[in-house]
Formats: structure tokens, C-alpha cells, sequence
């Protein structure tokens, strides 16, 4: 066991080194260069000069590469060009609101999408199956904009009432902050039903046709009881791992929800650097997103080979 | 063909509403009833009518004609960026698996790096170095999608590589190319297939979400995705036709891409039926 969680390590760390250099390359070799950039948005001299040396960009690739990599693995990714916050401490900052979106489109995805896939999976091939199986990837087509701004109009135009769209911090009202919260995470979450419920149903339906449940009904066991004891644990390591798959689409959806209900998350944060050209912040998200994403896959990898030891001795 | 579309009428359905699209972004210039850039100011926020099918914008703009040009950048994005990712994963894929070794180490390794990158950040980034424009759109959308697409094409690479004829080919002394070009190519096309329609779909959203979110096709160029703009929040709830239409038109090619994936992989793909 340790030996297999020692090399899944050893593996993700050079992995982890690549991306940084993949970031860091195309920060620095694509033709928008700091300086061209900081001119478009018709920064002072003075702040140009700062943000060169910020990056050391009077030293050779390879050394600045050296910098910056050092100061990130000390959880120092540089200082905003536009506002007085280092990227490190405002990632921290925003990352709760981030991972409060993404666990409620996480719970929603499983209290819908399991349930609905194994009903789907039991009545296979029978009319409630085709009306899920179609809805499962209607939750793949819609984009998570439009099923916001439908939430957001079509109240508005039928009752005259709309979901709130000023943020609300935990300290002010914690449970306004939470009910603020359902409707983003809901919606965000769309897309993680229709993948969770197509994995459970052929998960699913695998299953249910292997020889210890044949066995668990002649034994006489209630249906309920052969579904939820014995075929839905074999099904859940399997969605779970589908899910954290997804760990980048939430990434990527989120920056649209924040955006759209105003969330100050990681997200928001993104999009705000790119419409505002701030090279620091873009560049900081931009890797440590790419390594939240390296870590939940690693953890995955592992809790799987934990859970599973055909993975772990295969 | 007919048997296909007799096996599985939905994919066929999904075909043909495919082939419309392309139908759609072709002729956009027959079809459009309006100049989908006209500003007629006294006709604006009209609600839809026979002389405006979706009704107009706050510029007075014919909302049906906006969406069919907007087909085009939906086409080119969504069949674009799917070619760039199967030439791009075939490669990566069909050497990984071929030659597996420390070649295939090496090489998946760059793609785990690539595949922890969010496609969505990456287009940020992108959209933030190179400017606004569609072409860096699809180039990043079709590179952003091949690493995972490889994994799937260097999956089937290997179990086709166990066969006996591959053995045999090797036996008669032919060269690496000749393999995987005459033997190698043409037993991975299902999956190449399958791979390609899953991309079209994702690169239609992702397109799509950026143009909303005020980074994609410069207005006043229709996209289905700068229709929302999320600058117009508060247009789009007053006058709902203007919300509902363009979002119909991405869900709708959305769906129809993906179902006629779906089908296609249940004919082509069996073990991974269902998923």
C-alpha cells in the first residue's frame, strides 16, 4: 500500500513541475508579452518598470523560470498589478466560496443522478428509461449560463420575483450566505447529474446482472434491499471517481456561475484578471488551479487503490 | 446508412439536425430574413411576429437572422476545433500505444500535465495573451481537447496491437509506418469517430460561455453566445424571446451532436455502451 501511494506521488510530482513550465511557457513566449500587455491597458512607466522587475524579466528564461517556481512552491505567486493584494492571499481568501459552489453541484449531482440512474437502470429499455436517458443528456447540452439566466427571467416575468444577486458574506447573515448559495450550486451542477446518472445506470445495470445478485434474490432478499446493499456499493466507487474526474469542468464552470451571481471566488477572480490584463493574477490562478486539479486527481487515484486492490497490484 | 438510421432512429435524427446546421451556416446569407447587423431603432424590442420570427434586439435587429450567421461560428468552433483534436490525438495516441515503453511513459506523462489544465482557464489565458478572435478560439479548443482524446485512441491503439494480424505484418518484415498506417489506422477509427462527435458538443458550449462572458467574437457579430451577453443581463429579462431563443439553439445542436455521439457509440464502440 504505501509503496503504491509512494509512486503515485513520485509520479504527479514531475507531472506537476510540467505544467508549471507549460504555464510558464506560454505566459512568456506568446507574442502578448508583460510589457505588451501592461501597454494596452497604458500603465506608468513606473509600474511597467515595477512589473518587469516583479517578474525578473532582465534575467534569462531559465533563471526566471528558477524564481518564480521557488516562490510558488512557497505559496508566493507575485502581487496584483491592478490592486494591493498578493495573488497567494486572495486565492486563499476567495477558494471557500469556490469550494462551497462546487461541493453543493457535487451533492446535487448525487442525490438526483444516483437515484434517477438506478430507477432508469431497474426499468432498462422501458419508457421511464428513454424519458431519463434523454434528460441525462439534455443536462449535458444546456449551458450553465442560459439555465441561469432562465432561473433569473423567467421568475422575474411570470411572478415578478428573481433570485438574489448581491452576494452575501457568511459574517453578515450565515444563512442568507447559504440560501444564497443553492441556486448557483444547483445550476452548476446540472452537468454533474447528467454525467453521474448515465454512469450510475450502466454502472448499474453491470452489475446487476453478475451472479451474487442472482444469487442475493434467490436467497429471497427484498428488491430495495438488493439495490441499495448489495448492487449500489459495487457502483459507488466507480461515480465517485467520475465525479472527481470533473474536478476541471467545475473549475471552468464556475468562473461562469461566479460571474453571472457575482460570487467572489476563484473564478470571478480569473475572469476579472483577463478584463482587467492583470499578468500576475492570471498566471497565479492559472497554476494553482492546474495543481488543485493534479491534487484531487492524485487523491483520487489513491483512494481508489486503497478502496480497490485489483488497481493498486494491477 | 439506412441500416444505421433503422438501428438507431435518434442518431440519425441527431444526423440530420447536424447536417441542417451546416445547411444553416452555409446559406446563412438565403435563409436570414434580415441583415442580422440592420439597426433599425424605431423596431427595437419588438416581441416575435411574422416579420420578425424571434422578434428584435435592443438595437432593432432581427433576432431569427442573428441566430442563423451565428450558426457559422458554432460550425466552425464545434467542427474546427473537433478536426484539430483527432489529428492531434491520433498522433499522440496511436505512438503512445504503438510504441509503448518509455516513449509511452514519457508521453503520458505530458498529457497528465495537459489534462489537469481546466479548458476553460486555459481559453481565459489564451483570450488574454492572443486578443479576441475566433481562430485562437478553435486552435485552443481543438489542442485543449486532444490529450484526453488520446487516452481513449492510445487505449484502443493497444488492444488492437494485441491482435494476431499485427503479428503477423511484423513477421513479414513490414516497417512501423506501413503497420500503423494500413492496420493500426483503420481498426481505431470507431473510437476516432466517437472521440470527434464527443468534442463537437463541448466545443459549441465552451465557445458559447465565452462569447457570453464578453470574451469570444467581438460584437456586433452574432454568436449564439454573445446573444446572452451577460452585459445585457437585465434586456434579456425584460424582453424573454431575447433570452430564449439563442440559449434553444445551443441546447438544441448541443443535444442533437451529442445524441448522435451516443448512437454512434453504441454501434461502433459496444464496451463502452451506455456511459
Amino acid at each position: 500500500m504505501g509503496r503504491y501511494i509512494a509512486r503515485r506521488i513520485l509520479i504527479a510530482i514531475p507531472v506537476f513541475l510540467l505544467v508549471t513550465v507549460i504555464v510558464f511557457a506560454f505566459m512568456r513566449l506568446s507574442p502578448g508579452e508583460p510589457e505588451v500587455i501592461a501597454l494596452t491597458r497604458e500603465i506608468s512607466p513606473s509600474q511597467a518598470e515595477e512589473l518587469r522587475r516583479e517578474l525578473n524579466l532582465h534575467r534569462s528564461l531559465p533563471v526566471q523560470y528558477g524564481f518564480w517556481i521557488s516562490d510558488f512552491v512557497r505559496g508566493d505567486l507575485g502581487k496584483s498589478d491592478l490592486h494591493e493584494f498578493r495573488v497567494g492571499t486572495e486565492i486563499r481568501n476567495r477558494l471557500p466560496n469556490t469550494l462551497k459552489l462546487a461541493a453543493l453541484a457535487i451533492l446535487t449531482a448525487l442525490f438526483v443522478g444516483i437515484p434517477i440512474g438506478i430507477l432508469s437502470a431497474v426499468k432498462a429499455d422501458r419508457p421511464p428509461d428513454y424519458t431519463f436517458r434523454g434528460a441525462a443528456v439534455l443536462a449535458l447540452s444546456i449551458p450553465s449560463f442560459w439555465l441561469a439566466i432562465l432561473a433569473i427571467t423567467v421568475p422575474a416575468n411570470l411572478w415578478g420575483i428573481g433570485p438574489p444577486l448581491r452576494f452575501i458574506p457568511w459574517g453578515i447573515d450565515p444563512w442568507s450566505h447559504f440560501s444564497f448559495f443553492l441556486l448557483p450550486g444547483i445550476l452548476l451542477g446540472f452537468y454533474l447529474v447528467g454525467i453521474t446518472l448515465r454512469m450510475t445506470r450502466a454502472m448499474m445495470l453491470e452489475v446487476l446482472t453478475s451472479d451474487y445478485i442472482r444469487t442475493a434474490r434467490a436467497k429471497g432478499l427484498h428488491e430495495a434491499q438488493i439495490l441499495v446493499r448489495h448492487a449500489l456499493r459495487n457502483v459507488l466507487i466507480p461515480i465517485i471517481t467520475i465525479i472527481g474526474a470533473q474536478a476541471g469542468w467545475l473549475v471552468g464552470g464556475s468562473v461562469v456561475i461566479e460571474t453571472i451571481f457575482s460570487i467572489p471566488g476563484v473564478g470571478a477572480m480569473m475572469f476579472d484578471a483577463v478584463l482587467f490584463k492583470d499578468f500576475q493574477v492570471v498566471q497565479g490562478v492559472t497554476v494553482f488551479l492546474a495543481a488543485f486539479v493534479l491534487a484531487i486527481n492524485l487523491l483520487i487515484d489513491i483512494t481508489y487503490g486503497i478502496l480497490d486492490p485489483r488497481i493498486r497490484l494491477g | 446508412m439506412a441500416i444505421f438510421s433503422r438501428r438507431k432512429p435518434l442518431g440519425a435524427v441527431g444526423a440530420a439536425a447536424l447536417v441542417g446546421l451546416v445547411v444553416l451556416a452555409v446559406f446563412a446569407s438565403l435563409i436570414a430574413t434580415h441583415d442580422p447587423l440592420a439597426i433599425d431603432v424605431p423596431a427595437r424590442l419588438q416581441g416575435p411576429s411574422w416579420a420578425n420570427l424571434f422578434g428584435t434586439d435592443q438595437f432593432g435587429r432581427d433576432v431569427f437572422s442573428r441566430i442563423v450567421y451565428g450558426t457559422r461560428v458554432s460550425i466552425i468552433v464545434g467542427l474546427g476545433g473537433a478536426a484539430i483534436t483527432v489529428a492531434f490525438a491520433t498522433v499522440v495516441g496511436v505512438v503512445s500505444g504503438y510504441f509503448r515503453g518509455s516513449t509511452d511513459m514519457l508521453i503520458q506523462r505530458v498529457v497528465d500535465a495537459f489534462m489537469s489544465l481546466p479548458t476553460m482557464i486555459v481559453l481565459l489565458m489564451a483570450v488574454f495573451l492572443l486578443g479576441k478572435s475566433l481562430i485562437n478560439v478553435v486552435v485552443v479548443l481543438g489542442v485543449i481537447g486532444a490529450p484526453p482524446a488520446s487516452r481513449v485512441i492510445r487505449g484502443s491503439t493497444i488492444s488492437v496491437m494485441a491482435n494476431q494480424y499485427i503479428e503477423s505484418a511484423r513477421a513479414v518484415g513490414c516497417s512501423d509506418a506501413r503497420i500503423i498506417i494500413m492496420h493500426v489506422l483503420p481498426n481505431i477509427a470507431a473510437p476516432v469517430l466517437v472521440m470527434a462527435s464527443i468534442a463537437v458538443g463541448g466545443n459549441i458550449l465552451a465557445e458559447a460561455a465565452l462569447s457570453f462572458l464578453g470574451l469570444g467574437v467581438e460584437p456586433p457579430d452574432p454568436t449564439w453566445g454573445n446573444m446572452l451577453s451577460l452585459a445585457g443581463l437585465q434586456s434579456l429579462t425584460d424582453n424573454p424571446w431575447l433570452a430564449f431563443f439563442p440559449g434553444a439553439f445551443i441546447t438544441l445542436a448541443v443535444f442533437c451532436v451529442n445524441v448522435l455521439g451516443d448512437a454512434l457509440r453504441d454501434e461502433l464502440d459496444p464496451s463502452r455502451r451506455g456511459l
